[in-house]
């Protein structure tokens, strides 16, 4: 694996939408894939007008749904 | 009784705008309890379903009283913790699962962002080459309700490509903060 796949294959796993899970990655990037995501909600929150993560949307689109 | 507790109260009584505020407060310190279980289960899946269970809770009326400062935040994580140990069994990822005895985490709720900070990252967002830019953008006002491949659909885009102009404006965005004195670690710590 290059690492731009390997860079690609960790951000297909970063995102909020749940439509499927990690399960299918190597347990070596885990550890990466974790720390994407707790830095990429953070920013997230900061960008978003409203302050909310795309956990928090992924959450109130189920909700309201 | 702290904001959090204020917020998951007023949830109770069917907020949704307080429970959402709740969620904001509560995110960071659940993800943060589920760090020990990062190789036995999906950290963002457990994240989620532990708020929407949350959500039932608050409108079930015979639901369980809690009690004690941050209780909600402190239940939610009990919730998250039991949730990973459930999807890692069913994943056949036990070995990475942590002792069961794991010592409780700090549960202070998220602080406001600093406005300083916000401004560094709009700006540095704002800096960011076209295509990058889109792709960072439609992940984060599409990706999270319809998932990648709608958002890189969005921006004419295929999944690929889209995924690449993802990493790219992180990488960007990294080296614009540094240059502002600002790591993205430092976000998170």
């Amino acid at each position: 694996m290059t690492p731009e796949e390997r860079e690609v294959l960790i951000e297909a796993s970063v995102g909020a939408y749940r439509a499927r899970d990690v399960e299918g990655l190597p347990v070596e990037l885990l550890e990466e894939v974790h720390r994407r995501q707790v830095e990429s909600r953070e920013l997230e929150r900061l960008i978003d007008p409203a302050g909310d993560s795309a956990t928090v949307k992924a959450v109130m689109a189920r909700i309201t749904r | 009784m702290t904001v959090v507790d204020e917020h998951f109260a007023a949830a109770r009584r069917g907020d949704l705008a307080a429970f959402a505020s709740w969620m904001g407060r509560v995110e960071r310190p659940i993800r943060a309890s589920l760090g020990p279980f990062v190789r036995a289960a999906d950290v963002e899946g457990v994240v989620q379903e532990t708020l929407m269970r949350m959500w039932t809770l608050a409108n079930d009326p015979n639901g369980r009283q809690l009690s004690g400062e941050n209780a909600s935040l402190r239940f939610a994580i009990g919730i998250a913790r039991n949730l990973a140990r459930n999807e890692a069994r069913r994943h056949r990822r036990e070995q990475y699962l942590p002792p069961e005895d794991l010592p409780d985490v700090p549960v202070d709720p998220a602080p406001t962002p600093d406005p300083k900070l916000r401004r560094a990252i709009a700006e540095c967002i704002d800096a960011l080459a076209r295509r990058p830019v889109e792709a960072l953008r439609a992940r984060l006002y599409l990706g999270a309700m319809s998932g990648d491949r709608a958002a890189a659909e969005s921006v004419g885009m295929t999944l690929n490509t889209f995924l690449q102009n993802v990493v790219r404006a992180r990488q960007q965005l990294a080296r614009c903060l540094k240059g502002k004195k600002v790591s993205l670690a430092e976000l998170v710590s």
